[in-house]
């Protein structure tokens, strides 16, 4: 992506200009296109003179040409004169009638408000508008016309005079039907096949032409834009961009004055950040005027997963919470009286269900197995005990959980209990092949356990529906996360039901449940949709302020699991939607400092002391009298607020001006020494959000008089912090020692710390050189690196290399990846490389863990998690010396490279040629007491090793890394002044 | 130069489609300082009707940047200032007005109207308006970055139109600001101030009027002085 200088159309024709009229006549915006596509043009013949293909350009969200060009002549066109900067595409994922009036809006339809006149763009799979929920005709023969017999016949790319519809008015396919497995192919007719975008349109704006089945915004008008691929789960980052400018402009006259209102975007990518180009576009669209709603994502309870574009402050993020009719199954131990009760921690799969359940005995048959399903064996796993007429306990692992439960079933059991051998919660299963089924059910190793060892008594077990526990009100496991990555915001914003029966594409009248915060984001935009259309000047942070005012705060985590147990705000954001009360009220609040994140975010502090914040909440009042309104603040857990670490204060009352707006001052006072002890780290507990709720505090401030109540979500993140500051930063040595204070003045905690061998430091890279939002790239800058030789235990030594970097991340994970080449023998050429990663893939764990990768061999181990935490410049990674075949006296070169790992995989900054001998290195240092008092302080003592001038010459002091260390104090250089020098 | 060229654009729709053709609009040169010793004047030779700028170079921590001015109040009767929101702006800015020897005015934190959201309105008229013509300095950061003399906080910690301070630091010039911003540090830092009764070779009123205007102005403002002290 090729940026221009100018900016897009949409921030030249005034804010919010969709609500209040664009300051510019058409004639103008389209001299102002003009302008921008003589310089696009001329940047065109320029890329095309040095090999490069123009694949598209965007001026209207953006303004940028999208090209492809050899990586040697990329980074020579940001040096041309009308160009702000040159990144990779970024692509992103899909996040794979009852819910409509559970949330409120078949209450909101009856009055009137359906979303008639409301225009939404669905930048999905396309939709399939010949289903029947569509207003299509509703059979298959009519997909096969407008789709055809395969993904190349010419009906997929042409509209057959079968597009536009009444429903879906227009449209456009900008990724074809093979991408990526093939080019890019757009054409005219966004015809769904992939199936997502059909579940999506039909949640958001379904309406048959029977009038008869209808989604949240039945009156809606839809815009196809097919952004994504046919035959997989991506969604091609510049397809997106162009559909954000075709979303401003669907005629394409150059006149934005038809924008759509409100754009849906079920996609994204984990652990979202600011500089994240379709972020910054959304960013853009939003200030225009239109809603942008967004998916947080489908990566589980993990901290900071949530993903952009939804993490935008100015994008609705939309969290998945449960069907009204969703439900969960307790196992049910009716003897031996010893083991007797109900199990919660359950789960069920999708192709084997409940249904009207079962009780027995348990038969604990082993792994189960049928034969040629575990690769290398080609019988069956032995059964421990027959299943027939029993439940089969049944261990997890090896072949698919189906074809297990197909070989008991066909044994001639009654039930299947399918047993996890590893800790942690239930987890469902995919399907896996198998077709004779008996009702199924996951539980836990623990329960498991539990079984076996009383399988002699015998166990008898029932699960049964009359057992089952409601879930509606309460999360969905799966649901992506907060805080925002980049700014520590209450992301997501709002959860909705994601799970909701809708049309299957291709089918004419199909349908199924479809899952995922995919799901729940069109009933957002559905609910934007129908406040639009009763207040249609609305800006988008009204609505998005309306939405969360309004949101039912009683959201669980797990109504079996954890019963009464309220989600976190950054599971939740403001509550579950209730979009008649958005439209009912009288008054809505937000931010007054940051208008679209609407949330009152007080963000992340390494603190000591007292600190002091304080956000503005500005209300507006839309009746025609003046009000005043009393506020009041609270927690969301009364364990919080029972700490005393965190105070709010605002005014009593606030009174507001008929069809007016006023503004308080909502003041948080942090007591740092009362707050609990951080427990978080971005290794073994960087998946772990549960973990979260400890140090989080959040709440509510409320805003009510006799008409309406409406709420505020608040948050803070703190991490109690030490303060250990070294009483100088240099050490002369006599007769081979000497020593430093580390003082822990005013620290919250005491000071852990770790002492390295300093080898190497890098300068701070220009502030001008770092990226802003939406550049498409981040910048890791090396501050210094260390090493040193430690004990693994029974694993023997191990080598750790510390980097400490200007600048701090949020979750180690992105962007930063350290590799550390390393030349084991000192011969010129390097042998391994230790980098870190997430454990399992891109949003997998959250767990980071370091990684010894062998150049010679191309084979890899990991043994370690990295040691870095949350909201940190610090990384230790650990590597056993054996796995590097080096002795502890072998002097060893090795270098250090930071990349981005999030956006362009290039190193930013390396540190290189370190020599260095881990049992001789130049000084040693010991700190007494450790960890440092809180106020109290230590000694750092350093001593000099004979022969570590020559043994390790790239040392020249050490290094301190600071565990809990404040802002700015998680790390120090202590140069070493020998006498000689 | 990112700022410039904001700033040019607008200018141009702003001239272009709304002003009359002898409306001045001073456009930030390089980044106004934040004291009187680093404030930009304002060359204008004609009513001034609005500055347009950026708090700090468009960095990562513009947002703890005060953009200071120095002005030419012709008409303090009518003198006002305010700020225009929009998404691209400061969406929370504060407005104070000092004068030429550096010691406060007043200050506003969100006009008081209830029609202008988090916007900042120095008001024409207030018991607290300047009372002479002449050359005074006028700012603008955001919310809550407050300015400090000698002798502590300037203004009084108000919502809405706030005098000196005169318990702490109310008689002195300001020496520095606390730079008590909070959020996140890429929020806008463009904003639009449109004046009244500000500039330089403005048309002089009737000396009398003046002078008549000005005692009763004087008699008031003191009068709210003395109830702030």
């Amino acid at each position: 992506v090729v940026r221009l200088k100018d900016p897009p159309l949409a921030r030249m024709v005034g804010p919010n200009a969709k609500n209040f009229g664009l300051r510019v006549t058409p004639e103008q915006q389209r001299a102002y296109l003009r302008q921008l596509a003589e310089k696009q043009n001329a940047l065109a013949v320029e890329i095309g003179s040095r090999g490069g293909r123009v694949l598209g350009t965007v001026s209207k969200a953006l303004n940028a040409v999208i090209i492809a060009i050899d990586d040697s002549e990329a980074s020579d066109l940001r040096n041309l004169v009308d160009v702000s900067t040159v990144r990779p595409v970024i692509d992103y994922e899909m996040l794979l009638d009852e819910t409509v009036p559970y949330v409120g809006a078949a209450a909101v339809q009856a009055a009137g408000f359906d979303g008639s006149g409301v225009r939404v763009a669905v930048l999905d799979s396309g939709i399939d508008y010949t289903h029947h929920n569509l207003g299509g005709p509703g059979t298959t023969a009519a997909y096969a016309d407008a789709y055809g017999a395969n993904s190349a016949d010419p009906k997929n790319k042409t509209r057959d005079g079968l597009f536009p519809t009444a429903k879906v008015i227009e449209g456009f396919d900008f990724v074809g039907e093979v991408w990526p497995n093939g080019a890019l192919a757009p054409d005219p007719d966004p015809i769904d096949f992939q199936g997502h975008g059909t579940h999506v349109a039909d949640i958001l704006g379904g309406h048959s032409a029977d009038g008869a089945h209808k989604g949240v915004a039945p009156g809606a008008s839809l815009y196809a834009l097919k952004v994504c691929s046919a035959v997989s789960t991506s969604c091609n980052g510049l397809a997106l961009l162009q559909a954000m400018d075709f979303a401003l402009d669907p005629n394409g006259d150059g006149d934005i004055s038809d924008a759509v209102d409100v754009v849906n975007m079920s996609l994204g990518s984990n652990y979202g950040q600011r500089e994240d180009d379709l972020s910054e576009a959304a960013t853009i669209v939003t200030s225009f005027g239109v809603v942008v709603v967004a998916a947080a994502g489908n990566a589980a309870d993990r901290p900071y997963i949530v993903g952009s574009p939804s993490s935008t402050p100015g994008v609705i993020s939309v969290a998945q919470s449960q069907v009204p009719s969703a439900i969960a199954f307790p196992l049910r131990i009716n003897s031996p009286a010893g083991i007797a009760g109900d199990y919660p921690n359950t789960e069920t799969v999708e192709w084997a269900p409940i249904g009207a359940g079962f009780t027995g005995s348990v038969a604990f048959v082993g792994r189960g197995c049928p034969a040629g399903s575990v690769p290398g064996q080609p019988g069956e796993d032995p059964y421990a005990d027959n299943p027939a007429g029993k439940v089969a306990l049944i261990d997890r692992g090896v072949c698919s959980v189906s074809l297990k439960v197909d070989r008991a079933a066909e044994a001639g059991a009654i039930g299947v209990l399918i047993g996890l051998v590893a800790a942690g919660d239930a987890v469902s299963f995919s399907f896996g092949g198998g077709d004779t089924f008996v009702p199924t059910l996951v539980i836990t190793q623990a329960t498991s356990n539990l079984i076996k060892g009383n399988i002699g008594a015998p166990v008898n077990v029932t699960v049964s529906p009359l057992n089952a526990i409601p879930l509606a009100g309460s999360m969905v496991g799966s649901s992506s996360r907060g805080p925002g990555y980049s700014y520590n915001s209450i992301k997501p914003d709002i959860a909705a039901p994601g799970a909701s029966v809708s049309a299957v594409v291709g089918t004419g009248t199909g349908e199924e449940a479809f899952g995922g915060t995919s799901g729940a984001s069109p009933m957002v935009a559905g609910a934007a949709a129908l406040l639009l259309d009763a207040y249609p000047s609305a800006t988008p942070t009204e609505i998005k302020a309306r939405l969360m005012n309004t949101a039912e705060r009683n959201v669980l985590i797990n109504p079996a699991t954890q019963p009464g147990v309220l989600a976190e705000i950054t599971r939740t954001g403001a509550g579950e939607l209730r979009v008649n009360d958005a439209r009912l009220a009288q008054a809505a609040a937000w931010d007054a400092q940051d208008p679209g994140s609407v949330g009152l975010s007080f963000g992340h502090y390494r603190s000591i002391g007292t600190s002091n914040y304080q956000r503005k909440v500005l209300v507006r009042n839309y009746q025609s009298s003046d009000r005043t309104f009393s506020i009041g603040t609270s927690f969301r857990y009364a364990a919080d607020a029972a700490t005393g670490a965190v105070s709010l204060a605002t005014p009593a009352s606030v009174t507001v001006p008929a069809g007016g707006s006023a503004t308080f001052v909502t003041k948080l006072t942090l007591n740092s020494s009362l707050l609990p002890t951080w427990n978080l780290n971005g290794g073994t507990n960087g998946g772990n959000g549960a973990l979260l709720r400890t140090p989080e505090y959040d709440g509510y401030v409320t805003i009510s008089d006799g008409t309406d109540t409406i709420r505020l979500p608040w948050h803070i993140l703190p991490h109690k912090a030490a303060n250990v500051t070294p009483s100088s930063t240099n050490v002369l040595l006599n007769a081979g020692t000497g020593s430093v204070t580390l003082n822990n003045t005013g620290g919250a905690v005491a000071g852990r710390l770790d002492v390295f061998s300093l080898t190497g430091s890098s300068p701070q890279i220009p502030s001008a050189s770092l990226p802003k939002p939406g550049d498409n790239f981040a910048i890791v800058d090396l501050k210094w690196v260390g090493v040193r030789l430690a004990n693994a235990g029974a694993a023997g030594d191990a080598i750790q290399f510390a980097v400490n970097t200007y600048g701090a991340r949020s979750h180690p994970n992105y962007p930063a990846e350290f590799d550390i080449f390393i030349d084991t023998n000192n011969d010129g050429t390097n042998d391994f490389v230790v980098f870190n990663a997430e454990n399992g893939g891109f949003g997998a764990s959250g767990q980071n863990v370091t990684a010894l990768l062998n150049l010679a061999t191309n084979t890899s181990v990991v043994r370690f998690f990295t040691d870095a935490d949350l909201g940190s410049s610090n990384a230790i990674l650990t590597v056993l010396r054996s796995d590097l075949g080096m002795s502890a006296g072998s002097q060893f070169r090795f270098s250090v490279v930071a990349f981005d790992n999030y956006f362009t995989g290039i190193g930013t900054d390396s540190i290189n040629n370190m020599l260095y001998t881990l049992n001789t290195p130049q000084f040693t240092g010991g700190v007494a007491p450790s960890p440092v008092p809180v106020g109290g302080s230590s000694i750092l003592t350093v001593n000099a090793v004979p022969g570590g001038a020559s043994a390790s010459p790239s040392q020249s002091g050490l290094l301190l890394m600071y565990r809990d260390g404040r802002a700015g104090r998680e790390a120090d250089a202590i140069t070493v002044i020998t006498p000689d020098e | 130069m990112k700022k410039t060229l904001l700033g040019l654009l607008v200018f141009g729709f702003t001239v272009a489609l709304s002003r009359p053709s002898a409306a001045t609009v001073w456009i930030e040169i390089g980044d106004a300082g934040l004291l009187p010793g680093t404030a930009q004047d304002i060359d204008s030779p004609d009513p001034l009707d609005s500055i347009l700028g950026n708090l700090g170079d468009g960095g990562l921590d513009s947002i703890f940047d005060i953009d200071m001015f120095r002005i030419h109040i012709f008409d303090p009767l009518v003198f006002s200032a305010t700020t225009i929101g929009s998404p691209f702006n400061v969406s929370d800015p504060q407005l104070f007005l000092f004068g030429d020897d550096g010691r406060g005015i007043y200050m506003n934190d969100d006009d008081e109207s209830g029609l202008n959201g988090s916007q900042s309105l120095l008001p024409a008229g207030h018991p607290l308006s300047p009372i002479s013509a002449g050359f005074y300095y006028l700012a603008i950061g955001w919310f809550d970055n407050e300015p400090f003399g000698a002798g502590g906080r300037i203004f009084e910690d108000l919502i809405g139109v706030a005098g000196p301070d005169f318990l702490a630091g109310g008689f002195d010039p300001v020496l520095s600001w606390d730079n008590n911003v909070s959020g996140r540090i890429d929020l806008p830092t463009a904003y639009q101030i449109d004046l009244s009764g500000a500039g330089v070779a403005a048309p002089a009123p009737e000396p009398g009027t003046l002078l008549l205007l000005g005692v009763g102005l004087i008699g008031a403002a003191r009068a709210a002085r003395r109830r702030n002290g």
